[in-house]
């Protein structure tokens, strides 16, 4: 057997992993680097927009393209409406009651979620034939190209909102300091809200694309992305935009090489790994800047 | 309540219910309660939705010919969503609140291992239709299954792979973290080497899990003749569809679990060729099994799987039990359940042993277009 190439063909789909993982670490990112809040319901959301992707595709037998979006249309009033709901009245709340609230934000999806559609395991429409594309040794299908493929398009359109509109001024001023930038002038609420919308359709888009290449959605499937995201966006520097990219990546590919070359029961528990040595020996996460608080 | 009104209304209410209680209950006696433990929700709600469909069939239709020696039988269903906890909770209630005579349930392996020794403990009998994990009826004397074991399951499928199908090189794929599909393995490794066979990688996944690219793309490398996939359709259906996706070619070997309407979406197709062991085939001629196959389809619209017909030939053995037993006394029961012969069952005719497993035959299918085509047929002796 060929280590190489099985290295190769593993990098591949930890590859595809990765940008599944990458797109929900954004929406952590992003809400964190504004408000300072671990949105714990994140990954509940990657799960009603892979629901709503499935009814938009089956019940309105739309195709691939238009239910995406319209799952992903769906996702971003709910995460507005989560935040308006949920986390706004408690913004000047110390910030462990936001955190608790955004666990129970999290149960609640999952067991609404399990009421409304079901507890039992769905096969997703397969919207699109299978193709295999042979690249020398190793090879890759049109699935993981199509996630690969939408994950970098709607990175790349992200970092576009965020450097080069005026939106994504405001929002890196808020980030930066809420106070002065409201005294500039800037609706705070009105980012916030938006940043909560941009990161749910990114997390509906990660959903869609994982029902499609694993043929399998249920009411937990959020569960441990949403945590491996989390942990992705650590590992990247949470708050930062780039970092949750590279992250997600990163522990896609990590993932994958460990069930293949040393143990498969230690899928889950290498991403908790690459947690606790990230916190110990790089709390700021890879690309973070160590700044000393000054006092 | 010392209102005129009250009074008069509280023993209209009462009149009522006497009169209810009156007509039917005065020449029958107390109906015989039996609970019924079953996944109606969750990773493997169909197998919970056929064996609830089948039990409660078999059950109305004893019923309507007169009950268990003139006693109905009243059937609890609980829902353990496959969940052993919710599975060992469930069966607490069915006996300290709902005081049955006997359980039957739970459906898969994990839950029925988790339900067994409370059983055992409380002296119910207990009788799983579906269970074959090995060790289910090593938990006590008590406990019973209407199902084969998986050492038979395994050992059945290896002989077939290795003797009919002439293939020497197998690989396995299965979850580490679920006795059923850990015993399988186990039984097929044995018997496939026995044979002289090889298996020649290994790979395990956790439940839940639904990225197997990883192990798929190893198993891939070493190309394997035949790939055995020993688990419930819930996984067994997105492996066969990521396996093609990475151009497996090899024969795809499954087990009872694969039985599943789901099956067909889950694998998209993919399933085509594939062989399994099952506890029944629709093909059999018997006329029990056909008289069973039309009764259930006019009554749910939909063919019966092997976890209905098991769960149709758990509600014919425990009739038999009862009626031998006489009475509901558990130590008559479990004694019952371990005696009664020639039953003419759904799956073939069962003889019951003492040691809780019935003496029976199992069959090898393939799929074909959507459905499962009888290939062989194997006696309980394995051959």
């Amino acid at each position: 057997m060929n280590w190489y190439v099985m290295g190769l063909q593993q990098l591949i789909n930890g590859l595809a992993l990765g940008s599944v993982y990458a797109l929900i670490a954004l929406g952590y990112t992003m809400v964190y680097g504004i408000i300072k809040l671990i949105n714990f319901a994140h990954g509940e959301i990657y799960m009603l927009g892979a629901y709503l992707g499935f009814y938009a595709i089956t019940s309105l037998n739309l195709s691939l393209v238009p239910a995406m979006v319209l799952a992903m249309v769906s996702a971003a009033i709910i995460g507005m409406l989560l935040e308006r709901v949920a986390y706004r009245p408690l913004r000047s709340s110390p910030r462990i009651a936001v955190l608790i609230t955004a666990i129970g934000a999290s149960l609640l999806f999952q067991s609404t979620a399990q009421l409304v559609f079901g507890a039992s395991f769905k096969p997703f429409p397969q919207a699109i034939p299978f193709t295999r594309i042979q690249l020398g040794p190793v090879f890759t299908t049109n699935r993981q190209l199509l996630i690969f493929g939408v994950a970098v398009a709607l990175m790349i359109a992200l970092h576009i909102i965020v450097q080069y509109t005026t939106f994504g001024k405001a929002m890196r001023a808020v980030s930066m300091d809420k106070d002065a930038a409201q005294l500039m002038g800037i609706n705070i609420d009105r980012v916030i809200s938006i940043t909560f919308a941009l990161g749910s359709a990114l997390a509906a888009a990660a959903g869609i694309l994982v029902g499609m290449y694993y043929n399998r959605i249920d009411p937990y499937m959020g569960t441990m992305p949403g945590l491996k995201a989390f942990v992705a966006a650590v590992l990247g520097g949470i708050g930062i935009v780039p970092g949750a990219v590279v992250g997600g990546l990163l522990m896609g590919v990590a993932e994958n090489m460990v069930v293949a070359f040393v143990s498969s029961t230690l899928r889950d528990a290498v991403a908790f790994a690459i947690l606790i040595a990230v916190l110990l020996f790089r709390p700021n996460g890879l690309l973070g800047k160590n700044r000393t608080e000054k006092v | 309540m010392s209102h005129p009104k009250t009074k008069i209304l509280v023993l209209c209410l009462l009149m009522f219910v006497m009169s209810t209680l009156a007509v039917p209950g005065l020449a029958q006696e107390e109906p015989i309660r039996v609970g019924l433990l079953t996944p109606l929700t969750g990773a493997v709600a169909t197998y919970g939705q056929s064996v609830r469909n089948a039990v409660v069939m078999g059950i109305d239709s004893i019923n309507a010919s007169g009950g268990i020696n003139g006693r109905q039988i009243e059937l609890i269903v609980l829902d353990d969503k496959g969940d052993s906890t919710e599975s060992a909770q469930a069966a607490r209630r069915l006996i300290d609140r709902e005081k049955v005579a006997l359980i039957m349930g739970p459906v898969i392996t994990p839950a029925v291992m988790a339900v067994a020794p409370i059983a055992q403990a409380e002296g119910i009998p207990m009788i799983t239709p579906t269970g074959t994990g090995d060790q289910i009826t090593e938990l006590g004397d008590y406990i019973f299954r209407a199902a084969y074991k998986d050492s038979f399951q395994g050992r059945i499928m290896a002989q077939f792979a290795y003797e009919n199908l002439g293939i020497t090189e197998a690989s396995i794929i299965y979850d580490i973290a679920n006795d059923y599909s850990v015993g399988l393995r186990g039984a097929f490794k044995a018997t496939f080497e026995e044979l002289g066979g090889k298996v020649i990688s290994e790979e395990s996944y956790s439940t839940g899990d639904n990225d197997f690219s990883a192990q798929l793309t190893s198993l891939t490398m070493r190309n394997p003749q035949a790939l055995f996939i020993p688990d419930y359709y819930s996984a067994a259906g997105p492996i066969l569809m990521q396996a093609k996706l990475m151009g497996m070619t090899s024969v795809m070997l499954g087990v009872d679990g694969w039985d599943s309407p789901d099956l067909y979406a889950l694998a998209n197709g993919f399933e085509e060729d594939g062989y399994i062991v099952n506890h029944y085939s629709q093909d059999d001629e018997s006329p029990m099994t056909q008289a069973f196959i039309a009764e259930y389809t006019a009554r749910y619209g939909a063919a019966p799987d092997a976890l209905a017909a098991l769960g149709y030939d758990g509600v014919l053995i425990v009739a038999r039990a009862l009626e031998a037993a006489g009475s509901t006394d558990p130590e008559a029961i479990k004694h019952a359940l371990g005696t009664v012969k020639n039953i003419e069952a759904a799956t073939g005719t069962i003889d019951m042993d003492p040691e809780g497993t019935p003496i029976k035959s199992a069959v090898i299918l393939q799929s074909k277009g959507g459905s499962w085509v009888l290939v062989d047929k194997i006696d309980p002796s394995g051959r």
